[in-house]
């Protein structure tokens, strides 16, 4: 677990030593496989609760989702200068304002040296007409990687990317049967999880053949959905109450690892994976979502649900009553948890929460 | 049309004529559609209309029903309704209004009865929120939805409307007007087999060719205004002049009304007519509308001598609306592909408030920052930024546009009228000197 834990003590480190030019990208609907297939080293730049997000603030509206606000305020503050390019997906409006802001910010700062940012376009309504608007954007976006590294992107080489990165998914989702399976933690998983957009592949797949079993908790099992989660701290919270968090379904968990790339061309193989099959929130139609749920249930053997949501949520919160009537048709009770603080979460308040919802579930004490 | 007496407090003709017109409207729409059942279609505001227009079948617009749900004090109801089934008070509250009266269901609640079930629903998929609301309410009408999906700019050319009118392909880039092309003509098959009905497509760019004459009038009206030495028609007549005839946009009545707007306008100007005689400051409104207490408008005339001489609805018809090509359906497709992000998205809202600032001779300004909607704040920080940074001085105030219930309109007089006495007044008498050579 040593690069796994290295991984998350310094999230750049790897990115920094690559001697590879270094491209960033946010969330789980950046074609990772292109920036490799350049010849580039791909970081997911994720948000840090622990950032004083003062500057951000002073450009951005004080309801911006917090971990965008930490990203921007990381720009800012020059920690992630060893970008030569930051790749924003188009898959939430919180991501399309930062990347528009970032350009703003550059406009208004020429002195001011900020890694290139670059829309990825995917939309994610599942029509035809999308698929050849997002293959057009697949096409732009192999060119400006070929651009930025001086390197053609071949189909082989883009082949060669998708088996690695495919690699490792299928990794992580063994890793996830064993947490299913109370072999490993939920924390250990989401930390497996974030280390894997941090590291090569090659590093990340080495460290995984040693990932020890441990006692997970033997509490009920517990599905957690909403918003992302940028630490493992809700996790621990969860394990200590005895709970065993058994599915991660947002963007910082399960969709990451889900659903490798298909075989066959390699560019309609990336359209396909993150035009359907990434999932985002602006997925479209809410049915689809609805049924992702219902998978992820199924999938994590969940006893129950919590819908987690951040404080500034305006997207998710929609979802939550349809969802909550469905998985009361299949006797799933869920705890909702509107309002969570980004920044600083009531670790009290929760683990109250969480304690009187378990112990509504009949597992007997709740170890607080 | 109906007419009704003039109100006293309105300075032109056409102010009342415009509401004659959407009350007869309303009539007509209340007869033909909840009444006898004709077909209708719902639309959000950034929809293309156009394409029922030319069919001859009404629009209700999200914001407009919206607004009659606020107008019938129905807001608290509805909110109560919405956080009793789960969703929770930090959700858009302006758009999810409608959708909450569908769910709730109840007739004897609804304003006009409840919307019937339209012929089908329209939605552009700007906002992650808004694309619920549409698909939520659909299911509760049990309606059809047809969606556009929303693409974006790799880069903003910051005087968007300087390329708007004429060189949209340049702005807005082929790929995504080629994208926007192919939803629309796959909504015209789509309505064609809900309504039933043809798509006549010279009908259709004939409605394009008035749209454009509407976008020119208003943009004469706009000069007007901005270069008068002092403000002769008030935001809630400009808004009324101006918001009624882009709802009903290509109807030879709107681009006609907003002539005879253009025409008093010139009149009044020439009799020296003021809405304020004592003019000292000019301010412009920033960001959506308070359309729950509109005569916070002119809450400063008496005391202050501070006129609003613009909000973003005083000409966004003209630089926002107006399409010229060869190619009505791409013309329509360039008109809509972008439209919130005008208005909401840096540098494309804080460059074009900057040139407002200049054209209208701008003192200072107000920014409303929406309570409960996100989509609708977006933007409000930079242009803030923006404007402060070129000597504009901006008061931010918070409030919800439809619900009252969290608006202290003493406390933001106050507030507002602080900012004035300490930041405006200043700028303002250097500007009168320049002007008039009096301060």
């Amino acid at each position: 677990m040593n690069a796994i834990d290295a991984a998350i003590a310094n999230p750049t480190a790897a990115a920094r030593n690559s001697g590879l030019p270094v491209v960033g990208y946010l969330a789980n609907t950046s074609p990772v496989e292109m920036i490799r297939a350049a010849g580039a080293f791909a970081q997911q730049v994720n948000g840090s609760p622990s950032d004083d997000t003062a500057d951000a603030l002073a450009l951005m509206e004080d309801f911006t989702d917090g971990w965008i606000l930490s990203v921007f305020q990381q720009l800012l503050d020059g920690r992630l200068d060893h970008l030569d390019a930051l790749i924003v997906p188009r898959s939430s409006e919180s991501m399309l304002q930062l990347y528009y802001q970032i350009q703003d910010f550059i406009r208004l700062n020429p002195s001011r040296k900020l890694p290139q940012p670059i829309l990825f376009d995917i939309l994610h309504t599942p029509y035809p007409a999308t698929a050849k608007y997002n293959m057009g954007r697949m096409v732009a976006m192999r060119d400006r990687m070929a651009m930025l590294t001086g390197m053609a992107v071949t189909d082989d080489a883009l082949s060669a990317a998708i088996v690695e990165a495919n690699a490792v998914r299928n990794c992580l989702a063994k890793q996830n049967t064993r947490r299913i399976a109370g072999e490993i933690a939920a924390s250990t998983m989401w930390q497996l999880t974030r280390a894997s957009t941090l590291i090569a592949p090659d590093d990340f797949l080495a460290a995984c053949t040693d990932v020890p079993s441990m006692a997970a908790p033997d509490g009920p099992r517990l599905l957690l959905t909403g918003s992302p989660h940028d630490t493992e701290a809700f996790h621990r919270l969860v394990e200590s109450l005895g709970g065993a968090i058994t599915g991660d379904d947002h963007m910082a968990g399960d969709w990451w690892f889900l659903d490798p790339v298909s075989a066959g061309d390699p560019m309609q193989a990336l359209v396909d994976k993150y035009h359907l099959h990434a999932p985002s929130p602006r997925s479209f139609p809410h049915e689809v979502c609805d049924a992702r749920l219902m998978a992820a249930a199924r999938r994590s053997r969940a006893r129950a649900v919590i819908f987690f949501t951040d404080a500034r949520d305006d997207v998710l919160g929609f979802d939550y009553p349809t969802q909550r009537d469905l998985l009361a048709e299949h006797g799933l009770p869920v705890l909702f948890m509107p309002g969570q603080d980004y920044r600083e979460p009531e670790r009290a308040a929760q683990q109250a929460q969480v304690i009187e919802f378990m112990s509504s579930l009949g597992v007997g004490e709740i170890v607080a | 049309m109906t007419r009704h007496p003039q109100n006293l407090n309105d300075a032109l003709a056409c102010t009342q004529e415009a509401r004659d017109w959407r009350r007869t409207w309303l009539t007509d729409l209340r007869r033909r559609v909840f009444d006898q059942g004709a077909p209708y279609v719902v639309a959000d505001g950034v929809a293309p209309h156009e394409i029922a227009h030319a069919m001859d079948v009404p629009v209700v617009s999200v914001p407009w029903y919206s607004a009659v749900i606020s107008a019938k004090r129905l807001s608290e109801f509805y909110f109560e309704y919405l956080e009793e089934q789960g969703y929770h008070a930090g959700l858009p509250r302006y758009i999810s209004l409608p959708m909450a009266a569908a769910m709730h269901g109840d007739p004897e609640v609804a304003p006009y009865g409840g919307l019937p079930t339209p012929a089908f629903m329209l939605a552009r998929l700007r906002g992650d929120a808004g694309q619920r609301v549409m698909d939520l309410w659909s299911r509760a009408l049990d309606a059809p939805l047809y969606v556009l999906d929303a693409s974006s700019d790799e880069a903003l050319d910051p005087r968007w409307w300087e390329l708007n009118r004429n060189d949209w392909e340049t702005l807005y880039g082929t790929h995504r007007l080629d994208f926007q092309v192919e939803q629309i003509e796959g909504l015209i098959a789509f309505a064609e087999d809900k309504l039933g009905r043809r798509f006549d497509r010279q009908v259709f760019a004939d409605q394009m060719v008035r749209v454009n004459e509407l976008g020119e009038a208003a943009d004469e009206a706009k000069e007007i205004i901005a270069t008068a030495p002092k403000l002769p028609v008030s935001v809630p007549e400009q808004l009324q002049n101006i918001m009624t005839p882009t709802w009903f946009r290509g109807d030879q009545w709107a681009t006609d009304h907003v002539r005879a707007y253009r025409d008093q306008l010139k009149e009044a100007v020439a009799a020296e007519r003021a809405v304020c005689e004592g003019e000292k400051m000019r301010l412009l409104w920033l960001n959506n509308g308070l359309w729950h207490d509109t005569g916070f408008y002119r809450a400063f005339e008496e005391s202050h001598g501070a006129v609003f001489v613009w909000t973003m609805y005083t000409n966004f018809l003209s630089d926002g609306y107006r399409k010229y090509g060869s190619d009505p359906i791409r013309a329509l497709a360039a008109r809509h592909i972008s439209m919130n992000e005008q208005l909401h998205i840096n540098p494309w809202m804080s460059e074009w408030i900057l040139q407002m600032a200049k054209d209208f001779r701008a003192d200072g300004a107000v920014m409303l920052t929406p309570i409960g909607d996100r989509m609708s704040g977006y933007g409000t920080r930079g242009t803030i930024n923006a404007c402060e940074a070129a000597g504009l001085p901006v008061v931010e105030i918070e409030a919800s546009m439809v619900d009252a219930r969290v608006w202290d309109r003493a406390a933001m007089e106050r507030k507002v009228g602080a900012f004035l006495e300490e930041r405006v007044a200043p700028k303002a008498a250097a500007r009168r000197e320049r002007e008039f050579g009096r301060a």
